[in-house]
């Protein structure tokens, strides 16, 4: 048969045998839709992972000198703050204990000194101004509270009497921000560590390589370097979790929908056995009866299939908020063609191959 | 008109399971443009016999040769392509889908014989209307009774003007009036030079043969 016949005649069987287009397009409708669902709920989760860990706080890192080397310059802020993934970045000292002026037997608290653009540090004044001079603090609202002191005129004092009026309150922007009292670094300060963040998670372990090449470590083993570990990781496997279990549900999907479009196939098959023993006789070949049955399957899942995206897409959007990629979309139907097409090749085997004597003969 | 064409069998033997023979060695020639009735008691093979020489089965041994050519020396393919361009097929119990309408029941070999069905059409509806099939060719065979359905299944293989008509019991189920149209019909295709081929146990198809083979 042409294939321009072979198609009409196709879909004149499909429209002929109409119980069985439904049937198979309803499975076929089904099973995209729930892949489709299934895939935009994985995307929306990946979404909500993604969104965590896209936080500040865990794409910011700590260049530490943790044995006090001296090996990170004052200028290693400025040099890092040029790295094109950096959007903030700060040095600080190591932290020195202070006490409230007021009343010094509140207790103490840790300091440290810093150095960088204020406006970069992850923090947000709630009272007063950044510091202006050397000899001026800020004090996270918290670690005012606890010192008993006044913001508007409290000052801090360190051990060996230095002291710093407090010219305002904040509050630290995440876990990683500085906290308690902080004071503009001075020309003698050492840097104990450099802050940074970057833009995306995915660019922190090579920014903070670029951040250590930086300074005066002569190995990068002297340093240390400080973040959340586990947030790349942690970022990793949820969303490699999320796309494992939408995976298997989705092929466990199409394997269950390839299963019952199988048995299927051969039902109808069967139940038109009459038909192919005559097609045959009248001198439809093996190929043209195999085709014909393929054929017929796979108009009906490309329909099935189109209209399943579209209810898929819909419900996502509406649902989840999510609209499937193009790819997604593509790779779906092409799956469910290709699958159904594969389903029933048996049955289309056995349609071709069944001798049509046997089944003419055969009420 | 259609040409003339003779079929010749030699030491045919084909059965359905080892070693139970249904046609044993039958070496027979059908001459062209005659009807033939293959005659026998029930089960004797006369449909096998029939579907041997349409080139449907495969015989065990032997030869059925058509225009010089052995059938059972020619592929799947070839065999199809010479039933869907050279022969016609009457069936028992005529063989309609019934989803589709008589007249693309008619139309069916066009299909297989790469013609387009839309010159055909006209000669199909000229076909039913000689066959006296009075109903709506958009009609289904459930609307229709059994031997109007066998006269759409005559028309079906009269549709391409075949060189051969295989007729397996074409009278079987029907009465005399539906009878009448049938035979009129396969006769005169063979008038017309076509061979024709019935297996039948309806005497009235034998008397109006002028071929007949005996399978016993």
């Amino acid at each position: 048969m042409k294939p321009r016949t072979l198609f009409r005649e196709a879909w004149a069987t499909a429209v002929a045998a109409r119980g069985f287009s439904w049937f198979f397009g309803l499975i076929v409708l089904a099973a995209v839709v729930v892949v489709e669902l299934l895939a935009g709920q994985a995307e929306a989760q990946r979404q909500e992972v993604a969104a965590v860990f896209s936080r500040a706080e865990y794409r910011t890192a700590e260049v530490i000198d943790g044995q006090g080397l001296g090996v990170i310059p004052w200028d290693t802020v400025q040099r890092a703050r040029q790295i094109s993934a950096v959007t903030s970045a700060w040095a600080a000292s190591a932290a020195f204990e202070v006490h409230g002026t007021a009343i010094p037997e509140r207790g103490v608290v840790s300091a440290r000194q810093f150095t960088g653009d204020w406006k970069d540090l992850p923090i947000s004044l709630t009272t007063g101004r950044f510091p202006a001079g050397p000899n001026e603090a800020l004090v996270d609202e918290a670690t005012a509270a606890t010192l008993g002191v006044d913001p508007s005129g409290g000052a801090v004092m360190s051990p060996d009497g230095r002291e710093w009026a407090l010219v305002g309150t904040f509050v630290p922007l995440h876990g990683r921000a500085p906290s308690m009292v902080i004071v503009p670094a001075t020309a003698d300060t050492q840097v104990r560590s450099i802050s940074f963040t970057v833009s995306r998670l995915s660019q922190l372990d090579s920014t903070a390589s670029l951040v250590v090449s930086l300074t005066d470590a002569t190995s990068p083993a002297v340093l240390t370097v400080d973040r959340s570990m586990d947030a790349r990781r942690l970022d990793s496997a949820v969303s490699g979790t999320v796309a494992e279990f939408g995976l298997t549900i989705v092929v466990t999907t199409m394997a269950t929908s390839a299963v019952v479009l199988t048995l299927l196939s051969a039902m109808m098959v069967h139940t038109r056995r009459q038909e192919f023993g005559r097609r045959r006789a009248l001198g439809a070949t093996r190929s043209d009866v195999l085709a014909l049955v393929l054929l017929h399957g796979t108009i009906i899942v490309a329909i099935a299939g189109l209209l399943g995206l579209t209810v898929g897409a819909a419900v996502n959007w509406l649902q989840f908020g999510v609209m499937p990629s193009p790819a997604l979309l593509g790779a779906t139907l092409s799956t469910a063609v290709c699958g159904s097409a594969i389903a029933q090749i048996p049955a289309a085997l056995i349609a071709g191959y069944r001798d049509p004597v046997r089944i003419l003969r055969t009420p | 008109m259609t040409r003339c064409a003779a079929i010749e069998t030699a030491d045919l033997t084909f059965g359905y399971r080892r070693g139970v023979t249904v046609i044993d060695g039958l070496t027979q020639a059908i001459r062209g443009g005659e009807v033939t009735a293959i005659t026998g008691r029930s089960g004797s093979g006369k449909s096998t016999l029939l579907y041997l020489l349409a080139g449907m089965l495969t015989p065990w041994s032997g030869s059925v040769v058509f225009d010089g050519s052995d059938l059972a020396k020619m592929d799947d393919h070839a065999r199809s392509r010479l039933r869907a361009e050279t022969f016609g097929f009457v069936f028992q119990d005529a063989a309609l889908d019934p989803r589709r309408s008589v007249l693309d029941a008619v139309l069916e070999p066009t299909l297989y014989a790469s013609q387009p069905s839309a010159k055909a059409r006209d000669r199909a509806l000229a076909l039913l209307d000689l066959m006296g099939v009075d109903v709506p060719p958009e009609s289904r065979p459930g609307e229709i009774s059994g031997g109007q359905a066998q006269r759409v299944g005559v028309a079906r293989a009269l549709l391409l003007d075949p060189q051969v008509i295989f007729a397996d019991e074409p009278t079987g189920n029907l009465d005399n009036a539906s009878s009448e149209a049938v035979l009129g019909a396969l006769t005169a295709a063979a008038e017309g030079g076509c061979t024709v081929i019935i297996a039948t146990h309806d005497d009235r198809v034998v008397s109006r043969s002028t071929g007949r083979i005996t399978v016993a």
